[in-house]
């Protein structure tokens, strides 16, 4: 689970060389979102945890540096920046390997102006799978509850599917999924609170 | 009210019912209008289906499959007098969009609400509230139509417009377009702009900016006619109240429009430099998108460099990109963008607004006058631009019309240089424009028909020259040196040495033994001994002129820059490689003070490095240099521009050097079919590419088609340039090597003794 320490106080603590679970819930927090930008920038899995590891490693070398000003822009267009590059970097290989093999090198990487918009769909995915892990989780939602929620949701059963299958009447599978539905929002919105991203 | 109601409290599958529901069910409405903790559990149910849409894009994993949906989420049932929703459009940052009936007409609408109700700050309902006054005003084919506003039932404000069925711009073209960031093909494009841009003009006339025009404001419907929706930013023009409150970047720092389509105005925080030519600008950006699938100023690592580029850098002119050139237009050469349409482009996205068009409707007419072959209005200032462009549009045979624009091309440094200088240099500028045309006057398409020939069309130039200017030496000069020039180019070089012989003389006579056009003579002549291969001669008069010029305009000139570059390449020639490079690399270094990064001289001293590089075996470094020269060649020249060629045929060298010969075989047989394609082109330059052609074919073990190309080029460089030059023996040895690979001693004895 992750905490709810804000981003600016784990930049704060990442900045001292010996603070190492300030980085580790970084990574943890930002290393998945990284992977997911890279491959819908093309990158395959392999080169997408790649770059995401590189970009991971300039971030943290930039920020106990002292180059990040957060005046002058935010984490995110900081990290997206440095993502950006690291990928475009793999891309550019990529590229030049595909010339000395005398194959078409064509560029794949998207339209710039749609970085930010994928950023933050794939940050906000992220949030939602973390929320979800937190749902299954925590004790004090119901297992049946959850389960219900699951085969209707994410499963794609329908509610006298479900209500077959949990022994339970239709109106409490509805129920149940506005239980974690409604549970999984206050998750989601104490993460966001963290992230700053609202 | 609430006895005429259903009494009890739906549960829970009944409220998802109403959701799901294709038909309304009125009781249900009712028992909300009436039940305060009902209408908070549909609140709380929509807002979780909304989650849940993003729960299951989250759930899918890259390898996984998609979970199908079995609830309608986007259903709703918010009531709106008079309308029945019936689905949700869009989902933006203002608002969001339904598809609805208006019940009284049954008529299809969108229906636009405040996305946060009651938590609205109060500008943002002021903004809504103008945005409604603004677009109901508005009539024209490419301005959605806004039909009704009002309040909602729980005080949100809403409008009623037309619905249009089509898609945001870039879904659009990402759905046209061959593969995704491919953009339209220019035939589509233009077209389509001008419709916007008439769109745009309407709501100018009627002092409506819009502020925020971008690809996701504009929708096209199955006609392929835009719709411009949101004019959330426009404001009237004038309203003092209104400007103050909008500037773009506001004291909160919220970025209101989309950055990439900002003008640099709107960054300046003056409120009162924002006008009609903003969205001229937008519309410029949209222009650059749909040509090239690009942004001009691509968003960079942080905001205030994005904003920097957008105020300060000039854009790279426009140019479709390598995948695009390949499914581009059938109308057009698919691998560059017209000069005309790169000017159009450049003029919407000046930094200055006075430098723009002045309105959409101005632009949207240089457009539609392109599309009809006229000359632009961006080039007005441009007489010869406009000459040459009444003269296509008259269709003279192509003959007449490739060596018309061979002498533009050659006069057209000249030409450029001299409109900026005096009054004595606007009259040489008269005198060449008439001599252009007497000159062409007096070619007849009939006589010659398509045996006119560009030497012919420079002997009558030189005729021309000898009876009209008379008692105008420097004007005589500057012809001779121009056509010389040509001559040589053409590798007519005794013509050439005479004409540059002339102009020589002529300077010195008027101008003693130092001035820049001494200087420009000598180097001049120093290029025609290097094309001879007298390279002495050539480093002597090359080195003459580059002392004169160091002397009287300084080392940090550009035109100390092209002496440096002209006594390169006669080491290059001498395969002196290590005196090339030290000059070259100051060349280059001087250029790059000057000049931008993206210019054709820097190209040129890239090019001339890396063949220093690729002599001296640094193959690497040098094919990273030809290929950014031949990328910046292909952006900034057209086609058939001998330099693109230069590079290609560079690059092919490189790359044999590499031992690539699969991929240097291709380029080489690009150049050799370009120069196929040029006629009575320069015909040492097609001995050049036939000569590389047939020695990659020799290497591939292709020893009968290699043949003929090493014995045509051999042919060609012992005719014009003499046995004993370097080149010539060069081409003779590789023919002697192929046909000892070929086991035909006879004939390699033959060319070998």
């Amino acid at each position: 689970m992750l905490t709810r320490t804000t981003t600016s106080f784990l930049l704060s603590a990442m900045a001292d060389h010996r603070n190492q679970d300030g980085w580790l819930e970084f990574d943890s927090r930002y290393r998945p979102i990284l992977v997911a930008f890279a491959r819908r920038l093309g990158l395959g899995e392999a080169d997408a945890a790649d770059a995401a590891q590189e970009a991971l490693t300039r971030f943290l070398t930039a920020l106990r540096e002292g180059k990040f000003n957060r005046d002058r822009g935010s984490v995110r267009s900081w990290i997206t920046g440095i993502a950006r590059n690291c990928i475009r970097e793999t891309h550019d290989r990529r590229a030049r390997r595909r010339e000395e093999r005398g194959l078409s090198a064509l560029n794949e990487l998207p339209a710039d102006e749609n970085l930010i918009q994928i950023w933050d769909e794939e940050c906000h995915r992220s949030l939602v799978q973390h929320a979800l892990l937190e749902l299954k989780e925590e004790t004090h939602t119901d297992p049946k509850t959850i389960r219900a929620f699951e085969l209707l949701a994410l499963q794609g059963r329908t509610p006298a599917e479900v209500s077959q299958l949990m022994g339970m009447t239709r109106n409490d599978v509805y129920l149940a999924k506005h239980r974690c539905l409604t549970r999984l929002r206050y998750i989601l919105d104490s993460l966001q609170e963290a992230y700053e991203m609202s | 009210m609430a006895a005429q109601t259903s009494s009890h409290c739906p549960d829970w599958e009944q409220l998802e019912a109403v959701f799901s529901a294709d038909e309304p069910n009125p009781a249900l409405s009712k028992h909300l209008d009436a039940c305060l903790s009902c209408r908070e559990r549909f609140a709380e149910l929509r807002a979780n289906n909304q989650l849940l849409q993003d729960v299951r894009a989250a759930s899918r994993t890259w390898a996984g499959s998609p979970v199908e949906s079995d609830v309608d989420v986007c259903r709703t049932s918010v009531p709106i007098g008079g309308y029945e929703l019936v689905g949700e459009i869009h989902r933006g940052g203002q608002g969001v969009v339904y598809k609805a009936v208006h019940l009284a007409t049954r008529r299809t609408v969108a229906v636009k609400v405040l996305a946060e109700g009651r938590l609205a700050l109060p500008a943002r309902h002021q903004r809504f509230q103008r945005e409604i006054e603004v677009v109901a005003a508005l009539r024209h084919p490419s301005i959605v139509t806004v039909y009704d506003s009002g309040l909602t039932a729980d005080g949100r404000l809403f409008f009623a417009m037309e619905l249009v069925d089509g898609l945001p711009l870039h879904e659009y073209v990402g759905k046209t377009a061959p593969r995704p960031s491919v953009p339209l093909p220019i035939d589509d494009a233009l077209p389509l702009l001008c419709a916007i841009c008439d769109g745009v003009n309407h709501a100018h006339q009627r002092g409506v900016i819009h502020r925020d025009l971008k690809p996701s404001n504009i929708l096209v419907d199955v006609d392929q006619c835009p719709h411009i929706v949101d004019f959330g930013l426009a404001k009237a023009v004038g309203d003092e109240s209104v400007i103050r409150q909008q500037s773009l970047v506001t004291a909160a720092g919220q970025f209101m429009g989309t950055l990439a389509y900002a003008a640099p105005e709107q960054f300046r925080g003056d409120p009162n430099a924002v006008d009609v030519r903003t969205d001229v600008y937008a519309l410029g950006v949209i222009l650059y998108e749909l040509l090239t699938g690009r942004l001009p100023y691509p968003p960079s690592t942080t905001l205030s460099d994005t904003i920097r580029a957008i105020t300060d850098v000039d854009p790279p002119p426009p140019s479709l990109s390598p995948s695009a050139s390949s499914t581009g237009s059938a109308h057009r050469p698919p691998s560059g963008l017209n000069d005309d349409v790169v000017t159009i482009v450049l003029k919407a996205l000046a930094k200055d607004p006075q430098r723009r068009y002045q309105t959409a409707g101005a632009l949207a007419e240089d457009i539609r006058r392109y599309l009809r072959g006229d000359p632009i209005d961006a080039r007005r200032d441009n007489a010869w631009y406009v000459f040459r462009k009444t003269i296509r549009r008259h269709r003279l045979p192509a003959a007449i019309l490739s060596v018309f624009v061979v002498l533009l091309l050659a006069f057209g440094v000249g030409m450029s240089l001299m409109y900026r200088r005096t009054k004595l240099e606007a009259e040489k500028a008269r005198q060449i424009k008439v001599f252009l045309e007497d000159t062409l006057g007096s070619v007849e398409p009939t006589a010659h028909g398509a045996e006119v020939t560009v030497p012919q069309i420079l002997d009558e130039a030189v005729h021309w020259v000898e009876i009209a200017l008379r008692g105008q030496p420097e004007i005589e000069a500057s012809l001779r040196t121009t056509i010389g020039n040509s001559y040589r180019t053409l590798g007519l070089y005794d013509a050439a040495e005479s004409q540059l012989t002339l102009a020589f003389e002529i300077h010195r006579r008027l101008f003693g033994q130092e001035h820049p056009l001494v200087a420009q003579s000598l180097n001049a002549l120093g290029a025609l001994a290097r094309d001879r291969g007298d390279y002495d001669r050539a480093v002597d008069l090359i080195q003459r002129g580059l002392a004169m010029r160091r002397l009287l305009l300084g080392d940090q000139h550009f035109e100390v820059s092209v002496s440096l570059q002209n006594l390169a390449s006669v080491f290059v020639r001498k395969a002196d490689f290590a005196s090339a490079e030290g000059l070259l690399r100051e060349s280059l270094a001087v250029r790059l003070r000057l000049l931008t990064e993206r210019h054709a001289d820097i190209a040129m001293s890239q090019f001339q490095l890396a063949e220093v590089l690729r002599n001296g075996d640094h193959l690497i470094e040098a094919e990273e240099l030809h290929r950014s020269a031949y990328q910046t060649r292909r952006t900034l020249l057209h086609d058939k521009h001998p330099d693109v060629e230069r590079s290609l045929l560079a690059l092919a060298r490189t790359l044999m050097a590499r031992g690539l010969w699969d991929e240097a075989e291709a380029m080489l047989r690009e150049c050799v079919d370009r120069q196929r394609r040029t006629p009575r082109g320069d015909r040492s330059r097609l001995a050049e590419a036939r000569g590389e052609l047939g020695f990659c074919l020799a290497s591939l073990g292709c020893l009968e088609e290699a043949e003929p190309l090493l014995l045509e080029s051999y042919d060609h460089w012992r005719t014009t340039v003499g046995g004993e030059n370097a080149t010539t023996v060069e081409a003779r040895r590789r023919l002697v090597s192929l046909y000892e690979q070929w086991g035909r001693s006879d004939l390699a004895d033959r060319y070998g003794g």
